[in-house]
């Protein structure tokens, strides 16, 4: 095809390896387009070669150009057209070339003849061609001549080729032959020559430099000379291979030794030595050898060894094991600690090549190993904590034992390396800290008060049980909470304040807030908190002090109580002398009695007393004379404008004090709170008729049910006493079939304010159940109550009327069934029948309708009696209630 | 195809009548009668075969074993493919209905009397199953 092999790569090779593209144009070559032109008497000739892309003119006679790409190429079809000559006389006849430029425009070619220049693999490189700008023939002759300067082109290519080969095999010679130089240079190699016959030893410059010798003539360097320079240990040894070497066809002999450097100091060096040539009785004659100063290597395998000595000395001497084994668990190398272990344990000694695992050993332990060994053979490298016994001590002690792979040089793994270090300290002091950290969690544990540590933003990182109790979270709810969450609102800001004095390096003690409990009740806390800089926690201890704070607000009140009553409990005072004349009355008197003092003193105390009450107050102020202080019972004083107030009095005798000598009346209006007691005790008195009348009955039980009171209407209704309920149990009445649900509906009182309950079974005083419904109201938070108040009723005759009304049901419902189904089945039955008569199709046999009839007949029957059943049955129902 | 009819009825009339029902349809196949669920267990549990179709007509209210007894244990030997429960009631309580309307067994309830009409739309049923 064209152009294929324009561009075959066989052929391009061969191009490329003549080395001629676009070199400089060469006279040789000039000398043959010149010869062509005159030849074929053309104004042109051209030495073309046409690689891929171009063609290439080593030679352009008659043109000024030394190249055209391949489209203008006329050469490129003896080529492609695989010709070895071409000629066009008239380009301008032949399409092919018509639109050259070369024809088209400059230089005007009208004639080709080329010749194929053909190498001798039979590739086409190109032509050797003539041109010219007429039409025109060539002459055989002419023809001839071009093939033959052509064929002479390429010759002169191939001579061009294989001298420019002989050239590169010389210089690489010349570079090898330098290469083995600059390696002997380099090695610092000596070579020597000896001749046995003349005893003469010939050394090379690298040989002499050795041994700091000059260069010496060939005869004055003899054998014994050079046998003298070797340091006398080793000279026997020297003189012994030698004779070795010149046995009859030895190969030779390798031997290293000491040798006299000039400077007086012994060299090693390392010979190699070979006889050359034997005479006719195998007598050696010459010999030839290599030496090299090996003494710095020497000096580094001696001290190598001493190094290598030493970490044996280190590794045999340590008390750790050591050792490594093949993949077939075969040993490789141990350290005496690892022997004598394996000695304890066998028995015996292993050698080397001996299997690891003992078949005689405990097999458990032994499949342990193996497990490990296997692990560790696919390349796993890991380490293991385990307990070794040794049996004779009674000793229990623990290693940690490492396994690594073992390579060799290729990176394969070849074995396993193990190192056992005892670690029974570290183990037993992590013991120690275990046991020590339990017994710090059981004293946390079994701490009332909360011990807890909280981070710097407050969350808690640890806390003992004690919170459950307190707060009613378990520890793990907790860690990991802020305490902010748990703080009472109200105190969230002070606690924040604590907690930054904490942080601040403030030792905080007594701290006092609130938390809130899981229920939502209020916790007081009392706190001692520390801030540990290093651990960067805090360390705190807190104390459920609910008790403390009820005690506190009991002595607050107390201690109101009693400022109450002394400064404002009376409301006047007053001083008697001994005969029960005022001395003193507080202008306080004006405003409550509508007196002045001046209006009372001089007077007698009895002159202000209500008639009514007069015995009574005189009676009671004579034993003042006998006592230090006296209460007196209310009376009634009467005021100016006659009007009445009720007074309370204490009396406190001071005649002996000379600072008074007199009595002192604490007096007080208690005229509002005298009317309160009247309006009280008729309260009290009607619900005493309510509870004791009623048909409820009223009790209070604690938050276990225990009764701690019961309304007397418990005897007509129960016909038990409130003194018998008082300290039993509530559910103790309850029937045992009563019981789970009554109490679960008991139990909701704490959740919500009141409870409907029942109705159920309660235990009458004759053993009788009788049925109870009942109301709780939780009043435990209540002081004047402080428990349940339970509101009972008997509703026996309820449950009794809706049982009755359920029995009834049942009844009506089977009279429904009855009617629906049997009632049903035999009207059926008529329908069937009736339809079989009256279907004018089936012509019955008269046996069939006798048959039909009877049926008729038995299932009107049945309706009959089954109408007598209903009525009987209904009565029945009727008559139940 | 093999066809047998099992009629499960205690009331030797509705027997009767339904006998002369499926005459008139021209039901076909072999029929069986049985007085209760009972007898006609023990011959399903014999005989029952995958190549025969059963059709079978249950009455709910039967001595010695009713209907819902009989349909608890029928189902468990008894396939869809081969099998068709119609119930005849005369009445009875609908959650007990409703029971047996789950069944994938029970196709249809019929109430009684069972008619030729009632017999002939039985058969559309069946053929329909059966014959496609």
């Amino acid at each position: 095809m064209e152009g294929n092999n324009i561009l075959d790569k066989e052929r391009i090779k061969t191009l490329m390896s003549f080395d001629v593209m676009d070199t400089l144009p060469e006279s040789i070559y000039d000398d043959i387009t010149s010869l062509a032109a005159s030849i074929c008497k053309t104004p042109i000739s051209l030495i073309s070669l046409v690689d891929n892309k171009r063609q290439f003119f080593k030679s352009h006679h008659g043109l000024d150009f030394n190249g055209t790409s391949l489209e203008d190429s006329f050469c490129k079809h003896i080529i492609s057209n695989d010709k070895d000559l071409m000629i066009v006389e008239n380009t301008n006849d032949d399409e092919r070339f018509t639109n050259y430029s070369l024809v088209k425009e400059n230089p005007g070619v009208s004639f080709y003849a080329g010749a194929s220049l053909t190498a001798s693999n039979g590739n086409r490189l190109g032509s050797l061609c003539v041109i010219d700008y007429e039409a025109r023939k060539l002459s055989e002759q002419q023809i001839n001549g071009l093939k033959t300067l052509a064929k002479q082109v390429v010759k002169l290519f191939e001579l061009r080729r294989s001298k420019k080969n002989e050239e590169d095999q010389k210089i690489d010679l010349e570079r090898k032959g330098k290469l083995l130089e600059n390696i002997v240079k380099a090695t610092e190699i000596g070579v020597w020559e000896r001749n046995i016959k003349e005893d003469s030893i010939m050394l090379s410059d690298e040989a002499l430099q050795i041994i700091g010798l000059d260069k010496v003539p060939i005869h004055h360097f003899k054998t014994n000379k050079w046998l003298g320079l070797i340091h006398p240990e080793d000279l026997a040894m020297v003189k012994e291979q030698f004779l070795n070497c010149c046995d009859y066809q030895s190969v030779g002999c390798e031997i290293q030794y000491r040798i006299m450097h000039k400077n007086g100091q012994f060299k090693w060096v390392h010979e190699n030595g070979k006889v050359l040539s034997w005479n006719d009785k195998q007598e050696p004659l010459l010999m030839y050898g290599t030496l090299q100063d090996i003494t710095e290597k020497v000096h580094n395998r001696i001290e190598l060894e001493r190094v290598k000595n030493n970490q044996e000395a280190m590794i045999n001497s340590t008390k750790d094991f050591m050792w490594a084994i093949d993949l077939d668990l075969k040993l490789i190398t141990a350290n005496t600690s690892f022997h004598q272990l394996i000695k304890r344990n066998l028995g015996h000694f292993i050698k080397e090549g001996d299997y690891v695992i003992s078949e005689t050993f405990n097999a458990e332990i032994n499949n342990k190993w193996k497990d490990f060994y296997n692990r560790a053979s696919t390349g796993e490298r890991f380490s293991i904590k385990h307990k070794i016994k040794d049996p004779s001590k009674y000793l229990t002690s623990y290693n940690q034992t490492s396994f690594n792979p073992l390579y060799n040089k290729e990176s394969k793994q070849i074995g396993i390396t193990c190192f056992s270090k005892d670690i029974t300290s570290e183990v037993l002091s992590q013991q120690v800290l275990l046991t020590a950290k339990e017994e710090m969690e059981k004293i946390m544990n079994a701490s009332l008060d909360i011990i807890c540590t909280i981070d710097e933003e407050g969350y808690f990182l640890s806390i003992n049980k004690a919170c459950k109790r307190i707060w009613g979270y378990e520890p793990k709810d907790l860690i990991g909470t802020n305490y902010k969450e748990l703080v009472y609102e109200e105190d969230i800001a002070l606690t924040q304040d604590s907690a930054d004095s904490v942080l601040a390096g403030e030792k905080v003690v007594n701290f006092e807030n609130r938390y809130l409990h899981k229920n939502k009740t209020i916790v007081p806390m009392l706190w001692s908190s520390n801030w540990d800089e290093k651990d960067g926690v805090i360390y705190c201890v807190a104390r459920d002090i609910t008790e403390k704070k009820k005690a506190e607000l009991q002595l607050e009140n107390s201690e109101r109580r009693f400022r109450t009553l002394v400064q404002e409990g009376s409301d006047l005072i007053g001083i008697l002398d001994k005969d029960a004349n005022f001395i003193y009355v507080s202008p306080t008197s004006t405003r409550i009695l509508n007196t002045t003092p001046q209006g009372f003193i001089g007077n007698k105390v009895f002159d202000f007393v209500h008639v009514d009450d007069y015995e009574m107050f005189y009676n009671q102020f004579q034993t003042i004379y006998n006592k230090a202080q006296i209460t007196i019972e209310p009376f009634r004083f009467k005021n100016k404008e006659g009007k009445l107030v009720w007074i309370e009095t204490i009396a406190t005798n001071k005649l002996d004090d000379p600072s008074i000598n007199g009595i002192i009346l604490n007096s007080k209006d208690i005229t509002e709170k005298k009317k309160a007691a009247v309006q009280l005790e008729q309260s009290e008195k009607r619900f005493k008729t309510l509870v004791q009348e009623g048909s409820d009955m009223i009790c209070i039980v604690d938050e276990h049910a225990n009764f701690s009171y019961a309304s007397p209407t418990s005897t007509k209704i129960l016909s038990i006493t409130p003194e018998e309920f008082i300290g039993t149990n509530a559910f103790d009445y309850v029937h045992p079939d009563d019981y789970e649900t009554i109490h679960n509906q008991f139990i909701k009182i704490f959740e919500i304010p009141q409870v409907t309950i029942g109705p159920f079974r309660f235990k009458h005083g004759d053993g009788n159940w009788i049925w109870m419904e009942t109301i709780a109201t939780n009043k435990l938070y209540e002081p004047t109550i402080n428990g349940i108040v339970i509101n009972s009723k008997d509703v026996t005759t309820k449950v009794q009327h809706l049982n009755a009304i359920e029995k009834q049901n049942e009844q009506l419902k089977k009279i429904a069934w009855t009617q629906s189904h049997i009632v049903r089945a035999p009207v059926a039955r008529l329908m069937g029948l009736i339809n079989l008569i009256r279907d004018e199709k089936k012509n019955l046999p008269f046996e069939e309708k006798q048959r039909i009839l009877n049926y008729i007949i038995t299932s009107a029957d049945e309706i009959d009696s089954v109408i007598k059943e209903i009525i009987k049955t209904t009565a029945n129902a009727i008559d139940t209630e | 195809m093999i066809y047998q009819l099992l009629l499960i009825e205690d009331d030797p009339i509705f027997t009767f009548l339904l006998k002369k029902g499926i005459e008139a349809a021209a039901l076909e196949g072999d029929i069986h009668n049985f007085s209760n669920g009972l007898t006609a267990l023990e011959f399903l549990t014999k005989e029952y075969s995958k190549e025969v179709n059963y059709i079978i007509f249950l009455d709910l209210n039967m001595p010695v074993m009713n209907g819902w007894q009989f349909m608890e244990k029928f189902e468990k030997i008894a396939s869809t493919e081969n099998c068709m429960v119609f119930v005849l009631t005369s009445s009875a309580y609908q959650q007990d209905i409703d029971k047996l309307k789950e069944k994938p067994l029970v196709e249809e309830f019929v109430t009684k009397p069972i008619t030729d009409f009632i017999l002939k739309g039985i058969k559309k049923t069946v053929v329909a199953k059966f014959e496609n």
